[in-house]
């Protein structure tokens, strides 16, 4: 992990634009998988769990606000309670996944166990947020859905990062180019 | 399905809207739409929204609307409230719950479609972050036009080549581009702008109307 | 698996479960208040604190509903008894005022009234 500054360094913006492209690019791949109304696979989340490794925390909360944003953009949902939810979810995962990523060694936790984690926290946001702001106290019935679901979805999100992160040469040479 | 999927169709609104005066126009939609105490201006609102969703080359569907309205409907009816219009078994349907949750499903299908009908991709945001998230949104373009090259049976290595086509990283390889070209968009057309006054006007007028 | 994956998966089951167990498990009916006039029954969660204008041949009863508590505000019979009926909070309690026609009463939780009260 590179050492943390307050500002990220211009070489680096590049960089983050484009995992920020890449993200919005899952996003839309997404659509190609058929999942229960109101459920999303989190496909978006995979470049910032791959950039956990390498991009300071500067770096990944501008890489979270371009995917947050660019989100609510390519989709038309920016004014919409759907970019509220979506924005709620992404930063209470990305504050878990950051958390854990940063407290527990590398060798006790895989991108499986970030993912899972993050899953959680944005799912269980998401539903609150639900309740109080769109469906009603009543909707929380669908909890134990969205978190099933979710856990599922986590296991699979941190399993393909997991194949990437190992097999991907372009990420690899990335991380080398970057570091050097 | 509401959603804009990349859609090839045809965006009707771009050439008549400056994308930051439809983003203003959008808000201002919005703010009727929350704010108007009435459910039948709400309606009134959620309709030109999928109005202009549909100009905007984005799908929208009748059954997406009956899904999402229907949905906020059926949770709101969970919570009883107000006159008992009838017992089911000995679970009551009632007047307030029902009015509150069609209220409340129109504002969120009209959410919707309005942010649908005017939020446009090219719409260009301030400041640094601004050319930040043009530059993304060009690398976005390129990926999606892209993706026909992701082979299933091959998914890694096809991933891997075209990641390294569009942000080269291997020896010897161009510097990685870092200038978005987009040309400035035109600017709003007199039609645009009496479609903006005009629509506006309705909504206000009808929110203070129905009160 | 690395141990944390692990601690996550069975963390994000128990949380699935124990929703699940939190939405589906019987529980007592929330308490609710119905009051019943000419025009109709209505009904209002306990917890929500609002005065309800109950419509009869006399008038307007006001009843006030604050804290978990109800009473009649305003009533417009002459004798004012339902008024000095005073405050209701549990489950089968009640409040009348028969010259105007109106019914109030608790139900929900772990008891039911048996009083029947549709007719005046």
């Amino acid at each position: 992990m590179p050492a943390s500054s307050k500002k990220v360094a211009p070489a680096r913006l590049p960089l983050v634009a484009f995992f920020g492209a890449l993200s919005l690019f899952f996003a839309t791949l997404e659509y190609l998988f058929p999942t229960p109304p109101w459920f999303r696979l989190g496909l978006a989340n995979l470049p910032l769990l791959l950039a956990l490794d390498f991009f300071t925390l500067p770096e990944l909360l501008l890489l979270l606000l371009l995917k947050v944003v660019g989100q609510g953009i390519v989709n038309g949902t920016l004014a919409s309670q759907a970019f509220l939810l979506s924005s709620s979810g992404s930063l209470a995962s990305f504050v878990v996944m950051y958390a854990v990523f940063r407290l527990i060694p590398k060798g006790w936790v895989s991108l499986v166990g970030l993912s899972l984690a993050g899953s959680m926290a944005s799912n269980a946001v998401q539903v609150g947020l639900s309740m109080v702001l769109i469906f009603g106290p009543a909707s929380g019935i669908i909890a134990p859905w969205f978190l099933g679901l979710g856990t599922l979805s986590g296991l699979g999100i941190g399993w393909g990062a997991e194949i990437l992160k190992r097999h991907s040469r372009w990420l690899r040479r990335v991380k080398l180019g970057q570091s050097s | 399905m509401a959603k804009a999927r990349n859609s090839k169709r045809l965006d009707r609104l771009d050439v008549l809207l400056h994308p930051t005066l439809r983003f203003l126009w959008g808000l201002v939609l919005l703010g009727v739409l929350v704010l108007a105490p009435r459910w039948e201006t709400r309606a009134a609102v959620m309709l030109l929204g999928g109005v202009l969703a549909t100009l905007s080359g984005k799908r929208i569907s009748f059954s997406y609307f009956l899904i999402l309205a229907g949905t906020v409907v059926v949770f709101h009816a969970l919570a009883p409230f107000g006159k008992v219009l009838f017992l089911l078994g000995s679970f009551p349907l009632t007047e307030g719950a029902l009015l509150g949750g069609w209220k409340n499903g129109l504002t969120m299908a009209g959410l919707v479609f309005v942010s649908l009908g005017t939020i446009s991709r090219q719409l260009r945001l301030p400041g640094r972050f601004g050319e930040l998230w043009a530059l993304t949104f060009s690398w976005y373009e390129q990926l999606m036009e892209s993706k026909g090259r992701v082979h299933p049976r091959a998914i890694l290595l096809s991933i891997d080549r075209i990641l390294e086509t569009h942000y080269p990283t291997l020896p010897g390889s161009p510097p990685v581009g870092t200038q978005e070209h987009r040309p400035p968009h035109a600017p709003t057309t007199a039609p645009g702008w009496f479609l903006v006054f005009l629509s506006t006007l309705a909504a206000v007028t009808l929110a203070v109307g129905l009160r | 698996m690395k141990p944390f994956d692990i601690v996550f998966l069975l963390l994000s089951l128990v949380l699935t479960a124990g929703s699940a167990w939190t939405v589906l498990a019987p529980t007592n009916a929330p308490l609710r208040l119905e009051v019943q006039t000419d025009a109709g029954l209505y009904t209002y969660p306990l917890d929500s604190d609002q005065d309800i204008s109950a419509t009869g041949p006399l008038g307007t009863t006001l009843v006030h509903m604050e804290g978990r508590s109800v009473h009649v505000g305003v009533s417009p019979c002459a004798n004012k008894v339902c008024l000095a009926m005073g405050t209701i909070r549990q489950s089968g309690q009640w409040l009348a005022c028969l010259p105007n026609h109106v019914f109030v009463r608790i139900t929900g939780g772990s008891t039911e009234a048996t009083i029947d009260a549709g007719v005046f």
